[in-house]
């Protein structure tokens, strides 16, 4: 039987409506504050009295002392991820990582054209990820250097990666006017194949599809893991990049 | 001789510091101590999780420009004293303002900037 029964406000859901802070009788609240809810006197608060707590409209409330086994009755209950004191606390986290991997986005269309396609695929996406209790982050890379690449394991531009995991499964390319001014030499950059069409510029409906199932795991994804060399086509364009970077226009005229 | 007796008198008087009321003080301790020490504490058993809260709170009292003293209580009766369930849980001013939860150093600044 623990001596202590206060309640805990989780603050990141109180909306403020200063509800508990009105109602309780037993001036457990710092009325000054309201009508945030700040505990004054924990020790002024009725052992199992639930009064806050039921009337709190977002369920914000909960208790320390002894579990009755009570839940807040209103509001959606926030997943929580205890510490257990045992020692083991691999919780497996619902997270999403996107990454953008590019060459540039001053001047290549594609990269510009996938950019703004996964942008708006990602402002639909997000929200409904994130209901579904996944956290979204999502990454824009510019591969600047070669070594830059190297790291990344960059295969061809542009990539989109979900949790490390490139949606193509293959790399297509084809010459690339853009990067290829870029560099001053013959660049090959990535053309999407969806429902059998090549696509330099992917639709939307083919990155909303292959994001979801990489996140829902309806496609199994080849490993990744196998030997990385930077592709010769992609050397070829940061030497090329570098030599020309003494260019008046910074390497970016197109 | 009458010297050394003394000393020894005196040794035996100061070294007991509970004057045979020894159970009552220490609990009375064991109350007091969640008003003393820091007036932020992580209560938990010292695992990573705690850790990570920890880490949080002293950078959200750092960027509020607070006291950046924290007590780790990693002390399980005392844990319980405060009726946690679960940890890692925090304390301001000697009061639970979460448990059960890694908060993010923007979180904890929240809190700090509801309660104080």
């Amino acid at each position: 039987m623990a001596k202590t029964w206060y309640p805990v406000i989780n603050y990141l859901t109180c909306v403020d409506c200063g509800t508990c802070v009105v109602k309780c009788p037993h001036e457990v609240y710092d009325t000054e504050k309201a009508p945030s809810p700040v505990v004054k006197n924990p020790e002024s608060c009725i052992d199992h009295c639930h009064d806050c707590g039921n009337r709190c409209p977002v369920g914000a409330i909960t208790y320390v002392g002894d579990d009755t086994g009570w839940t807040p009755p209103n509001g959606e209950q926030t997943a929580e991820e205890p510490c257990c004191s045992c020692g083991c606390e691999a919780t497996p986290e619902k997270k999403v990582i996107i990454e953008y991997l590019y060459l540039d986005l001053q001047t290549c269309d594609r990269c510009i054209g996938t950019d703004n396609v996964l942008d708006e695929v990602m402002l639909t996406l997000t929200p409904a990820l994130e209901l579904a209790g996944y956290e979204v982050e999502y990454k824009k890379i510019e591969m600047e250097t070669a070594e830059l690449a190297e790291q990344y394991r960059f295969l061809s531009s542009p990539t989109i990666r979900v949790n490390g995991q490139d949606i193509c499964k293959s790399v297509a390319e084809n010459s690339c006017g853009c990067c290829s001014d870029i560099s001053g030499t013959e660049v090959d950059c990535r053309v999407f194949e969806y429902n059998g069409d090549s696509y330099e510029v992917p639709p939307k409906e083919m990155l909303a599809e292959a994001i979801l199932n990489a996140v829902f795991g309806q496609v199994e994804i080849g490993c990744s893991c196998s030997k990385y060399e930077l592709p010769e086509n992609l050397k070829t364009f940061y030497v090329g990049k570098k030599s020309k970077s003494g260019c008046s226009c910074g390497g970016s005229c197109c | 001789m009458s010297l050394f007796g003394k000393k020894n008198k005196n040794e035996k008087t100061t070294s007991c510091c509970c004057g045979g009321n020894c159970d009552a003080e220490s609990m009375a301790k064991a109350e007091s101590s969640k008003t003393e020490g820091a007036s932020v504490k992580v209560l938990g058993s010292g695992c990573a999780k705690c850790n990570q809260l920890e880490a949080a709170a002293k950078a959200a009292l750092q960027q509020l420009g607070m006291d950046t003293t924290i007590d780790h209580v990693t002390d399980f009766s005392q844990i319980a004293a405060y009726g946690i369930m679960t940890t890692p849980a925090l304390v301001i001013d000697g009061k639970v303002v979460s448990y059960g939860k890694v908060l993010k150093t923007e979180e904890v600044i929240k809190i700090l900037q509801k309660v104080r």
